[in-house]
Parts: structure tokens; sequence; C-alpha cells
């Protein structure tokens, strides 16, 4: 596709970021394709809302040459035929009935992606996990749908990417929840489902709106950012504690490179990445 | 009621004998009761290693209900 316009606007809500981006640019919606760069929180009594931020482009509908590694926009997949469709946000008015759930029947379960390391089994049970998942969403009254796409390059080494059951929809902030709190029980959850009904091990990984994917395409710059600093002035320095996952993207984030290294210390909630200068 | 079909859906999905899975709710005042029953040999099924998969039912609830309290016991 080409892009012609684009820009990223903001609104209280979703919704509203989109109606504002389609103003800016002078456009309908069937014209776009938007982005949610960020979902935005009501906060508590206002304080510590955030808004919403979308990024809206209008498109014509030619292939293109994936865009060489060197662009603003972070590029989460190499691959354009894994991620398939980028999350479409249908703004909806919240007075109108709602449409048939046309959401969930959209996208046949994708084949497995990964020609390297495509498991059938790893994708046989993703499968799975889309079914029950989709099902469990229903049961929470939320509207999405759920694709199968593969873990980005700041998440994980190419020969070692897991698969992402990526919930796509609208208004879906509540299923990430206070610290991710939300989307690690709905993981933890559709994991041991999955596993119980295929009496297997399995080890997906399940993101909302590609936020697990953003999450760490930040923390994989902020990362790189702290070692340019520790490789200038030669001292070690400790980033703030984190679970395992983001600990894990920081060490994968910083393992080539050439002056630094990376070491986790500290026990339980309060272990944390420190970079330090590599000897010698 | 929605949030007892949540709990019995994953309830079923969890466990060896499905059809022993049966949600009791109970209205309060403020409060609702959901009683989750499953069969013995699936009662660390659904409660996990320090309790991690109840809890975890319990964060999937909480959000399911938004704003009314919805307590959730297995017995």
């Amino acid at each position: 596709m080409t892009v012609e316009k684009s820009g990223e606007f903001r609104g209280k809500t979703v919704e509203a970021a989109i109606s504002a981006g389609l103003l800016a640019l002078k456009v309908s919606r069937e014209e776009v394709d938007v982005e949610i760069i960020r979902q935005g929180s009501r906060g508590v009594l206002g304080i510590g809302a955030e808004d919403a931020v979308v990024r809206v482009f209008t498109l014509r509908a030619t292939p293109v040459e994936p865009q060489p590694a060197a662009k603003a926009e972070p590029k989460l997949d190499p691959e354009p035929t894994v991620r398939a469709a980028a999350p479409k946000a249908e703004p909806r008015s919240a007075s109108q009935p709602r449409p048939a759930p046309k959401q969930n029947d959209v996208k046949a379960p994708l084949a497995a992606p990964t020609p390297a390391n495509g498991d059938a089994k790893d994708s046989a049970a993703a499968q799975k996990g889309r079914e029950l998942l989709l099902g469990l969403l229903e049961q929470m009254g939320l509207r999405a749908n759920v694709e199968i796409i593969q873990q980005s390059d700041a998440e994980a080494n190419a020969d070692d990417r897991a698969l992402v059951l990526n919930i796509v929809g609208e208004d879906l902030g509540v299923l990430i929840g206070r610290q991710n709190e939300t989307l690690a029980a709905l993981e933890f959850i559709t994991r041991l489902m999955t596993n119980q009904q295929t009496h297997s091990r399995t080890g997906f990984v399940v993101d909302v709106n590609g936020y697990r994917a953003k999450r760490a395409e930040s923390l994989r710059r902020l990362a790189l950012r702290m070692a340019e600093q520790v490789a200038q002035n030669g001292r070690t320095i400790a980033m703030e504690p984190m679970p395992p996952a983001e600990r894990r993207i920081v060490h994968l984030a910083l393992q080539d490179h050439p002056t630094v290294a990376t070491q986790s210390v500290g026990e339980g909630d309060r272990r944390k990445v420190t970079i330090l200068p590599k000897k010698g | 009621m929605k949030e007892r079909e949540l709990i019995e859906y994953v309830a079923r999905m969890l466990v060896e004998n499905p059809d022993k899975v049966s949600v009791k709710e109970t209205h309060g005042a403020s409060v609702t009761v959901l009683e989750l029953h499953v069969d013995r040999e699936d009662m660390g099924r659904v409660i996990g290693k320090d309790g991690r998969v109840a809890n975890a039912l319990r964060t999937l609830l909480r959000v399911a209900v938004q704003d009314r309290r919805v307590v959730l016991e297995i017995v």
C-alpha cells in the first residue's frame, strides 16, 4: 500500500482520536487504516488519565516492498505476510445497536506462519488456544477477534519465536489491566485450558492490540539508550525492577552489544537488570 | 447470569470431569457469591499452585462484572 497522508492523533477515547484524524486529513473512514498506538485510560477521578493515541493513514491498495529497517515507525514484524492485518478499529457510535458479530469470523485461522521453527504441534496448539480464547472473550462480554502472529524482533531471537494470539478490537484496555495483571491472567488461563484440552504443554503468548510487542520495542530502545550512556562514561547503570519477561527483552536487546554486558541482580519483585561496561 | 457462565466455561475446560462442574450463584445486598463445585480430583486444577488459577479467574471475573462485587468460592 502507498501511504499518502498520515498522522498521529489524540483523543479521550480511541474513537475520538480516530475522528480527529479523519477530520484533520479530510478523509472518510473507508479510506484509511488505523493503528492504535495507545489505548488511553480514564485514570482515577481524572488523575492519571491518558489520551488515546492512534496513527491514521490513507492508503491505496498497491503492494509495496517491505520498508528498510531504518524507518522512524517501529516496524514490529519483518514478515508482512505474517502480521496479516493491522488492527483495524471500526468506530461505532455507542447509541447504535451493535452490528452482527462479524469480526469473530472475519479471519479464518492463519496457517502456521513459521518456516524456520514452525512446529506443527505449536501451530495446532495455537489454533486450539485461539478457539478457547475467543470463547473466553465472548463469555466476558467482549467483542474482539484473535489473530495468530509471530513474536516481534524485540521480543525474541529470530530462531526462537513463539506464536502470539493477538486480540484485536476496540476498547480492550480492560484486558491489559494494572501492570498487565489482566493480560497475565488471560494468558495463564488460556494456556492452561489449551494444555488441558490438547493434553500437551504449550507456550504461546497472548497479547492485546500488540501491547506486548510495543512495550517490548520501547524497552529495547530504552535499553539501547542506556547502553550508550554506559559505553560513554563507563559507569554501570541499573534499570527499574521488571518481571522476568521484560528483563529478558533487555538482555536480548544488548546481547550482541560490543561494549556493554547485562546482568540481573536482586531477588523476587526487586530483581532488575544492570548494564555494565564489558571488561577488556 | 453471564459471570456464572464465564466461570463454568473456564472450569469445564480446565478439568478432567467437566460433567461434575457446577456454579451456584447467591445474590446478597451488595455482593454476588459464586460457588464453584468440581470433582474432588479436579480441585487442584481450578485452584492451582498458591491459588494462581483461582486468582486469575477472579481477575477475569472483575473485568467481566465491572463495578459489582463478586466473590468466587471454590468448594
